[in-house]
């Protein structure tokens, strides 16, 4: 079910069993009056958990899903088409990639490049420090 | 089993689903470091999306903001263990919603022979606790009350949840 409230949060508590096959156990918890930090309620749930599963609880997550109003959209360019932003981190060793499906490759990205910029990082978490390439992608 | 707290990895993930004229589905990724608050990432992922939408001929229909904890040092999943053997727990909030939580491998020993999950042994009692009275809720937001009932179920194995060496070609 999607979570309607942007504070409502859904916490997954990750399992994988003997065999290494993975599922997991949502629950839900309003996030408004605190940050999303691993204490209190979290603990002490993955702990009532762990205790009533042979499986291993190895990772878990908490995700605010917000949906939006929309319509069938006009353009005629597939999701399997688009472009694929290249940023390099900070530190000059790796960066992140940025998948743009049907966005056409001259799109002026000056906008998306300033915000990567000022706020995004890497999977790593290192910071972007500019664009260096842009390449167009066909995925079908 | 015991363990130690989750480790929060290095960042947040911001995920867009676009939706394109025939109805497939893509993902837009980006990340967040793990120190933004809930609502600055809000505000940042609302900046990208509008970003985004300027330019793709497609149309967003969602945007998740997800923070992710790993237990470096978790004990090994037990002998036998089956994901596909479920506790159930259906919970009632106080709007009356029913609620249900389903925990994977569940250990049979806790079980009746009707299938029901023994409410009075200890482990059973503190998740009741836990999630009635330390501020859990059910999917539209109202405090979760109470327990309505609760049970054992095995669910069908899937295909990637079969042994290797069991799966048809």
């Amino acid at each position: 079910m999607t979570v309607q409230t942007d504070m409502l949060g859904t916490v997954r508590y990750r399992f994988r069993d003997e065999r290494t096959k993975l599922s997991y156990c949502s629950v839900y918890r309003d996030f408004s009056s605190g940050p999303v930090t691993w204490t209190g309620p979290l603990e002490s749930l993955r702990a009532a958990l762990s205790g009533l599963s042979l499986a291993s609880l190895y990772a878990a997550d908490v995700r605010f899903t917000t949906p939006f109003d929309w319509s069938v959209p006009g353009g005629s360019t597939p999701v399997t088409r688009g472009i694929v932003v290249y940023y390099a981190n900070a530190s000059g060793d790796s960066g992140e990639l940025l998948w743009l499906p049907t966005v056409a490759p001259d799109a002026d990205l000056s906008v998306i490049d300033s915000l990567m910029i000022a706020h995004y990082v890497d999977r790593d978490g290192d910071p972007l420090a500019e664009r260096i390439g842009v390449r167009e992608y066909v995925s079908e | 089993m015991s363990c130690m707290a989750m480790t929060q990895l290095p960042v947040c993930q911001v995920s867009y689903n676009i939706v394109d004229e025939r109805g497939a589905n893509a993902q837009v990724q980006a990340y967040l470091p793990a120190s933004t608050t809930l609502s600055d990432a809000a505000t940042r992922a609302a900046a990208l999306r509008t970003a985004i939408a300027a330019l793709t001929q497609g149309s967003i229909t969602s945007q998740s903001i997800t923070y992710p904890f790993v237990d470096p040092v978790a004990p090994a999943a037990a002998e036998n263990s089956r994901v596909e053997q479920k506790g159930v727990f259906v919970f009632r909030s106080a709007s009356t919603q029913l609620t249900r939580i389903q925990i994977p491998a569940f250990p049979l020993t806790l079980v009746t022979v009707t299938g029901s999950i023994d409410e009075d042994l200890p482990l059973v009692n503190a998740l009741v606790v836990e999630m009635v009275d330390n501020g859990w809720v059910a999917s539209l937001g109202s405090d979760i009350v109470a327990l309505e009932r609760s049970y054992q179920i095995m669910r069908t194995t899937t295909r990637n949840r079969r042994a290797r060496d069991d799966r048809p070609d």
